[in-house]
């Protein structure tokens, strides 16, 4: 089905409106830059700020003191955040915890939905062993106690807790502060987003959720269309400063965005962009709306995005020049940022190979 | 008029998918053109005529037309139903493209009364067949140079020069063209007029051009002394600029208002994964081979993607903050695309890519070798995907013109 039979309401405009001018006005470059300096760089602050406005609990049911929203307006507030590079725990805390949380039942689960939503608990997501590396690391859980070590946990650093993935089948939530646990800041080539090693010794969890393969799933799906969307974000916000450089610079007697050769750099981005947006909208459309195509369409739209990211951060800074290669002008904080989400919830050659498995072109691994 | 409830199109829908089922023809036992830049032989162009001339009747054509000059006088979105349902049922195309896609909707928008009554329903029904005279030997991308003469003369206006990329030239009846009437006007725009010139009057002469298909489908145009009326202007004397730039939106995919219908086939997704799946590489399926089967995704995500674009287009809260980016981007960015996917489905065919039509051993009867070549009509017509990119640099990013 190739239909998109959806509009985005007045209310969904307004809040990206509204986070937009938020980010603008709060969190800008200059603002980012002196986070990127701090051992986490997710700003408490802000994200309080940001649960005032209702991101915090976008999709914590309305039970627990959220808005209840689809994934739909979580990306087009992740697409914000990329776009303005922000450093908030958006990723792990409002999208991927509470997609689990609420697809697990107990009271524990709304406590925390509850939490995240009010902006008071952050969360960590550690589940980068369920496709990726695992030389050295993995958990076990023995006799009621977590033993091992996560890498690439996301926004982990100054988490309230971490929602740690033991298997495909299992959850488990362990205090930031828990005895036994240490959780290391990662030097990625991001400085705007957090990921760290987390090592458990014997640390006894608060919660294990046991037969939550379904929630683990959509956790992930949920993770990667809003990675997409940030990603997304950071493209638009690539292509944008790509062509104000082109009208302002010149060589030659004339702005060099005069020169065919830099005009078709340009457009060709956007080219781009616009496809890769219709695919990220009707992925994050379908995760609520037709939840059985959600898993081919989040690995369809972060594998695109990826792809297309990475040929527009390198095309951008080529329009630029020497200056974007500097640091002081600002543009690698879009081109770091995009190139860390590339490998951030599988890359583009691992979620095309599961996209063949979910179509039956491959034999699952 | 209010927009249609979700009963009424779903039932429409079921209609339109019932009469499609019944009537889309089988197969002919020649091969039918893929575009309607293929249309090459008279069989060819009489079995199309008359199945646009059917789906017409039916009311699926032009469905969104108003009615008092022969369309059906619906919301849009019953056309766009019907034109979902071709596809899906794997309908021909609508041969008529000139006449549906950019006539049409030039004269339902800039027209007059009279002008309209006179054409649109010929178009609609496939009698009056058109072609676009745009395109000079020496003038291709520089249309605006075009140096083919109108000469006002009492009551005719008199034609010499030479058309070229004649799209159903040698079948038309009608032409929209773009001629100089002003040679000494301010700038080279200024003397621009256009035309809704007959073809069928002395001194107009249509050559076939011979593509490397060793196919038809386009001609060449030359206008030796050809008297038109002088009724054919459209809109004022030295505007040609103007309306043929309007045209090139409808062409372009810059603005809405067509009949329906559609008139390129694009490989659809299934196909593609059936070839890979039947097509041998060492001996095995090439889906196998985990390096095809990562092209192959990729190439399903992109078609995905552009596929989705279509329905964006006409939902304008999902366009907002660059309302033309998404129509001028996406004729750049399909025409590329299918040309790609017929590189990489030849590429997967191995030793049997090197078949061309005609050869009894070659995959599909060589359909994809010819669909590539014919490719590059889509990729260099209505504008090269280069000049396709100064345009969207222009009126979509706002960079100066070179």
């Amino acid at each position: 089905m190739n239909e998109m039979d959806f509009g985005l309401s007045e209310e969904q405009l307004l809040l990206e409106q509204t986070v937009r001018s938020f980010l603008a006005d709060q969190v800008p470059i200059e603002r980012v830059r002196e986070l990127r300096d701090k051992d986490c760089p997710n700003d408490r602050a802000i994200w309080r700020a940001l649960a005032e406005l209702g991101v915090t609990g976008i999709l914590v049911p309305e039970a627990q003191g959220g808005s209840g929203l689809a994934l739909l307006d979580a990306a087009l507030v992740s697409q914000a955040l990329g776009h303005a590079v922000t450093p908030v725990p958006f990723l792990a805390s409002a999208v991927m915890a509470p997609t689990a949380l609420a697809a697990v039942s107990g009271s524990d689960a709304e406590t925390w939905l509850a939490g995240i939503a009010s902006g008071d608990l952050v969360f960590g997501v550690a589940a980068t062993e369920l496709f990726s590396v695992r030389e050295g690391a993995g958990i076990t859980l023995k006799k009621g106690l977590l033993q091992g070590k996560a890498m690439m946990a996301i926004d982990a650093c100054a988490a309230d807790r971490v929602l740690v993935a033991i298997d495909a089948d299992t959850l488990a939530v362990v205090r930031g502060d828990a005895t036994g646990l240490e959780i290391t800041r990662l030097e990625t080539v991001d400085a705007t987003r957090c990921t760290a090693e987390v090592v458990l010794d014997d640390v006894a969890p608060e919660a294990v959720f046991e037969g939550a393969g379904e929630a683990i799933a959509r956790m992930l799906d949920a993770g990667r269309i809003a990675l997409a969307a940030d990603a997304h974000g950071a493209c638009e916000a690539m292509v944008e400063q790509a062509v104000a450089y082109a009208k302002e610079r010149k060589q030659f007697d004339r702005v060099i965005g005069s020169f065919q050769a830099v005009k078709h750099m340009c457009s060709e981005m956007i080219a781009e962009v616009e496809p890769a947006r219709s695919l990220l909208w009707y992925a994050a459309h379908s995760f609520d709306a037709i939840p059985d195509e959600a898993p081919l369409m989040a690995c369809h739209t972060l594998s695109h995005t990826s792809e297309i990211a990475r040929e527009i951060a390198s095309v951008s800074t080529q329009v630029h020049g020497g200056i974007g290669w500097t640091d002081e002008q600002n543009l690698h904080f879009w081109f770091k940022r995009i190139a860390n989400a590339r490998h951030l919830l599988g890359g583009p050659e691992y979620l095309r190979n599961r996209a063949a498995e979910l179509q039956g072109f491959a034999v699952a691994s | 008029m209010s927009r249609p409830s979700r009963t009424e199109l779903d039932e429409y829908r079921a209609e339109a998918s019932a009469w499609f089922h019944e009537n889309v023809p089988p197969p002919p036992d020649f091969m039918l053109p893929l575009t309607f830049m293929e249309v090459g032989t008279d069989q060819q162009f009489h079995f199309l005529c008359d199945w646009q001339n059917k789906v017409y009747e039916a009311g699926y054509l032009g469905a969104a037309w108003p009615k008092e000059y022969g369309g059906g006088g619906l919301d849009q979105a019953f056309q766009d139903i019907a034109t979902e349902q071709m596809r899906r049922h794997e309908s021909p195309i609508m041969l008529n493209t000139i006449g549906l896609s950019w006539a049409g909707p030039l004269l339902l928008d800039m027209g007059t009364h009279e002008e309209r009554l006179r054409y649109i329903k010929g178009i609609l029904s496939a009698e009056d067949i058109w072609c676009q005279g745009f395109s000079e030997p020496e003038n291709g991308s520089d249309l605006g140079n075009a140096q083919t003469r109108a000469v006002r003369e009492g009551d005719e206006w008199v034609i010499n020069g030479t058309k070229t990329w004649t799209t159903h030239g040698t079948y038309a009846k009608y032409m929209i063209l773009l001629a100089r009437s002003i040679p000494d006007a301010r700038n080279k725009y200024a003397g621009l007029s256009f035309f809704l010139a007959p073809m069928h009057v002395p001194g107009i002469e249509t050559v076939p051009i011979r593509k490397l298909t060793g196919e038809y489908g386009f001609s060449e145009t030359f206008f030796t002394d050809a008297r038109i009326p002088a009724d054919c202007l459209m809109g004022e004397e030295g505007q040609g600029w103007a309306v043929a730039m309007r045209t090139l939106e409808y062409e372009r995919n810059a603005r809405g208002g067509q009949a329906g219908g559609y008139s390129i086939t694009v490989p659809d997704a299934s196909e593609i994964i059936d070839l890979a799946r039947r097509a041998q590489r060492d001996g095995h399926p090439a889906i196998d081979d985990p390096v095809v089967r990562d092209k192959l995704v990729e190439l399903l995500i992109e078609a995905r993607s552009l596929g989705l674009c279509g329905a964006r287009q006409r939902i304008a809260p999902l366009n907002q903050d660059r309302p033309m980016s998404l129509g001028l981007s996406s004729k750049l960015m399909n025409t590329e695309f299918v040309r790609r996917l017929n590189e990489f489905a030849i590429s997967m065919q191995g030793a049997k890519g090197a078949y061309y039509v005609g050869e009894p051993d070659s995959i599909d009867g060589g359909i994809w070798q010819r669909a590539y070549l014919n490719a590059f009509s889509a990729t260099i017509g209505g504008g090269t995907s280069q000049i396709q990119a100064n345009i969207v640099a222009e009126h979509v990013l706002g960079l100066p013109k070179s």
